[in-house]
């Protein structure tokens, strides 16, 4: 199993919690996720400020960035289209160092430029990092520092940001992240989970919304849940992703 | 301080039970306890996480001592059914940190579990599904709520074959919600044991029938003779005693039946009919009705199991060939018309060949502990790794076994043993404990390593030392220190092999990987030899193909209809109408096997 890129999104519950939301999760499992992440968690200030357009659905690769999640998908392969860079452009804003104090702005989204590629070139970026050897492999999804002290050092001809090896950033400065315009393609779903508690409603919410237009998607989608959400989805694909 | 405050994901509004990952506040952090992840645990984060669903919160925090291990896992169950269902019967106390978390008001509706381990929650929950499983297929009198059962059980286990058919049985008539519940159980083991259960049901609905019709050499003769018929009923017992023990190992989950349920029999005919159910059938008893009479009906078709016991063979040949008939024919259940007995032989057990040794490996040395002592201690359980085990027969030239016959002093203490595998004639093997014994300070050198790549697989000829320090609880594996503790339970050994497992798992990878060392990766068993002749026959093949393929490779005759009967219950290949192929898991390891038995160059096969 090649690495597979995470994606944690919620639909806003009910006024008591309630599952009155999982037509909307159902949907975002069957058309794939779009940016409709609630305004609130700073993205779309962060897309402005990095001259990102149009708004992004973002996932990332070998384990998900959230510390929590409601619901999850992983998925084996992105759009071609869709952009790839080694780092968490959010943090570019404000957390990432040293690329977080560059100023002007503009500095950031040159930055941002020089480290985007089309998702269609990861086999090649990949084999560059995290390379090809178990031992980076497995740094790399431990959410381990690299060796280098920052992506220039891969790849010579870009902005020099020493932002890795002994930097004091998290994992967020090293992680591939996926920038998927408008919404994510599922077409390489290969899992999907959720709280346990809501479980058994989305799949019914699956048989009534999908199973008479769509069911080989719901059969499918039935044979794709794992249980426990999403820590317990990205710690169980660790063993799977790293023995590829 | 440390304190638990929630778990990972929303708790619906209406949930039965619930669980996820840890929330643990550390230092101004919040800890995933899975992932281990962090995220500075400032103002208004919580409840900013907990609004988004992503995190239920206790009322009330529960305290941890201030350098405890992150928990790993919290289950939830509203404490009602909790006590109801006696599910507090599955907690081991030493693998929990808190079982009711004292927390306020809205809490108290909750038992609330802090497990450490997910492993240790792995195993609560299966032990509370199977539970959850017997109230619905057993219900002892007391109407069942049924809904509730089903939703806490599916919480806990979403694959579970019993569950699911419950749930897809909740609408009989919906086609394709049965396929979503059957998909849900994923495995193809699992989704066998659904399709058995729903044809159960589904045969107790249709108040379907068994039959068996005898047709005299005298035409002009009516009826069966008392005597047959009762010869005929006594098979009937027979078979069913011997099938309650098939059942019983195939189907955990179900009670032995009680004998078929004898139903009509016409008057001047020799027609018995069975059903599997009556009014007062239980779900679990129509099923395990329903499974014993079609072994029944497929062992009158000619298909008995393997080396079937003598008694079971005496008893088909009397229902199958009473001598004063012509014929036999029968009704299978989903059938509509008799048709004749397709039994035409019957061996005699005694007169199966029996295995003999072909070969056996050359003797290698693992470490492992001891996990159990059997058939008066003739036979010693070993684990080499949390879930890998072995049972191993001992005889008198054993030695140090006598130091294992009392399991109380030795289990779950690290032990160095050296084992033989014996391959059979009928390609069966089993391993031959050449000696054991007690690890100790003075290191031992371990020469095979279970592999955590291919299962059934092991890494030969490394050279691992390993000792034991046991007033310390430190065992020393080359250079690398793994703390034990110096009281052994079975938790403490699994987590120490799994520490020793990850090391191994690195060297394996490094050697295997490099294609460096004359370390030989073999040992590939029958079903796993299956998937490398299919990828060399490019995925599917006829059966005869791949017998034909495995016979030149490996130079023995296979056993057909063992090797089919195991497959079939296996995620890797399917087999259907004489033909074999795999399934994408089974390519994957395919691939894998491939890989790993081709980059040992100098490798020696194993058998």
């Amino acid at each position: 199993m090649p690495f597979l890129w995470f994606h944690a999104f919620d639909r806003k519950p009910g006024p008591n919690g309630e599952a009155d939301d999982v037509d909307a999760i159902v949907r975002a499992l069957h058309d794939g996720p779009t940016c409709e992440t609630p305004a609130d968690d700073g993205t779309q200030t962060n897309e402005t400020l990095l001259e990102i357009e149009p708004s992004c659905v973002y996932a990332y690769l070998g384990t998900s960035t959230d510390v929590f999640g409601d619901n999850v998908l992983a998925l084996t392969r992105a759009r071609d289209s869709d952009h790839v860079s080694p780092f968490d452009t959010g943090g570019l804003v404000k957390h990432i160092q040293p690329v977080a104090s560059f100023d002007p702005p503009s500095l950031k989204v040159a930055f941002l430029a020089s480290y985007s590629w089309d998702a269609s070139d990861m086999p090649a970026l990949l084999s560059h990092y995290p390379g090809e050897q178990e031992v980076s492999r497995e740094r790399y999804l431990r959410g381990d520092p690299p060796e280098h002290l920052g992506p220039h050092l891969i790849w010579a001809d870009r902005t020099p940001a020493n932002m890795w090896r002994d930097s004091g950033n998290t994992w967020h400065a090293w992680t591939w992240e996926l920038r998927a315009a408008t919404s994510l393609t599922v077409d390489g779903l290969l899992y999907w989970s959720c709280a346990p508690s809501l479980y058994d409603d989305i799949l019914r919410a699956a048989r009534r919304l999908y199973g008479d237009s769509d069911a080989d998607w719901a059969i499918n989608f039935a044979a794709k849940y794992r249980a426990g959400g999403s820590g317990n989805l990205a710690n169980d694909m660790y063993a799977d992703q790293l023995a590829a | 301080m440390t304190s638990v405050v929630g778990y990972e994901g929303r708790r619906a509004a209406d949930a039965v039970a619930s669980w996820g990952a840890a929330a643990v506040e550390r230092d101004g952090q919040l800890i995933n306890g899975v992932t281990g992840h962090t995220l500075a645990a400032g103002d208004g984060v919580l409840a900013n996480l907990a609004a988004r669903g992503r995190l239920t919160l206790f009322n009330l925090a529960l305290e941890l001592p201030a350098r405890a291990r992150v928990p790993e896992i919290v289950f939830q169950c509203q404490r009602s059914f909790f006590e109801e269902w006696r599910l507090g019967t599955y907690i081991d106390d030493s693998l929990i940190l808190d079982y009711h978390a004292q927390a306020g008001d809205d809490d108290k509706r909750w038992t609330t579990i802090v497990f450490k381990k997910k492993s240790s929650f792995t195993m609560f929950r299966e032990h509370c599904a199977a539970a959850l499983a017997h109230i619905l297929l057993y219900p002892d009198g007391e109407p069942v709520q049924t809904k509730k059962v089903l939703s806490a059980g599916l919480v806990l286990s979403a694959h579970h074959p019993v569950l699911n058919a419950f749930r897809a049985w909740q609408e009989p008539n919906d086609a394709t919600w049965a396929k979503m519940c059957r998909a849900s159980v994923q495995t193809e083991g699992g989704q066998s044991t659904f399709d058995d259960i729903i044809e159960g049901w589904r045969a107790a609905d249709n108040k379907d029938r068994w039959a068996l019709y005898y047709k005299s050499k005298d035409n002009a003769v009516k009826g069966i003779a008392s005597e047959d018929a009762l010869n005929l009923f006594g098979a009937l017992v027979k078979v069913n005693t011997v099938y309650s023990a098939t059942l019983k190992r195939d189907y955990p989950f179900l009670k032995k039946p009680p004998a078929n349920h004898f139903d009509r029999f016409e008057a001047a005919s020799a027609r018995f009919e069975f059903i599997s159910a009556t009014v007062k059938s239980s779900p679990g008893e129509q099923v395990a009705r329903f499974l014993e009479t079609r072994m029944l009906q497929r062992a009158l078709d000619g298909n008995l199991p393997p080396d079937p016991k003598p008694e079971l063979t005496e008893a088909i040949a009397v229902i199958a060939r009473p001598p004063q008939y012509t014929e036999v024919e029968q009704k299978p259940m989903g059938e509509v018309s008799l048709r004749p007995i397709l039994q035409t032989e019957l061996v005699p057990d005694a007169q199966l060949p029996k295995p003999t040794w072909a070969s056996s490996s050359e003797r290698m040395t693992l470490l492992g502990y001891h996990s159990g002592t059997m058939d008066d201690a003739k036979k010693t359980q070993l684990t080499l790794s949390p879930d890998c085990w072995r049972t191993v027969h001992r005889d008198e030239e054993t030695r140090g076994a006598d130091d294992f016959r009392n399991a109380r002093r030795t289990l779950y203490l690290p032990v160095v043993f050296e084992v033989v595998r014996e391959v059979s004639s009928r390609g069966t093997y089993s391993y031959r404990l050449k000696s054991i014994e007690l690890l100790g300070v003075e290191a031992r050198q371990v020469t095979a390593l279970p592999s955590q790549l291919v299962r059934d697989a092991f890494l030969l000829d490394c050279k691992v030392k390993v000792s034991f320090a046991k007033a310390e609880g430190v065992l020393h594996v080359d250079a690398t220190t793994l703390s034990i503790g110096t009281v052994p339970t079975i938790d403490r050994a699994h987590e120490w092999m799994r520490r020793f497992g990850d090391l191994c798992t690195g060297r394996e990878l490094g050697w295997t990987g490099r294609r460096l060392s004359p370390v030989v990766v073999r040992g590939v068993e029958k079903q796993d030899r299956a998937l490398l002749a299919l990828r060399e026959l490019k995925g599917t093949a006829t059966i005869v193909q791949v017998v034909e393929w495995l016979e030149d490779k490996y130079r023995h005759a296979l056993d057909v209809e063992a090797w089919l009967s195991r497959p079939l219950r296996s995620s890797y290949v399917t087999v259907e109408a004489g033909n074999v192929s795999w399934t994408e898991q089974g390519h994957a390891r395919a691939d894998a096997l491939f890989r790993l038995t081709s980059s040992a160059d100098q490798s020696r096969s194993f058998y």
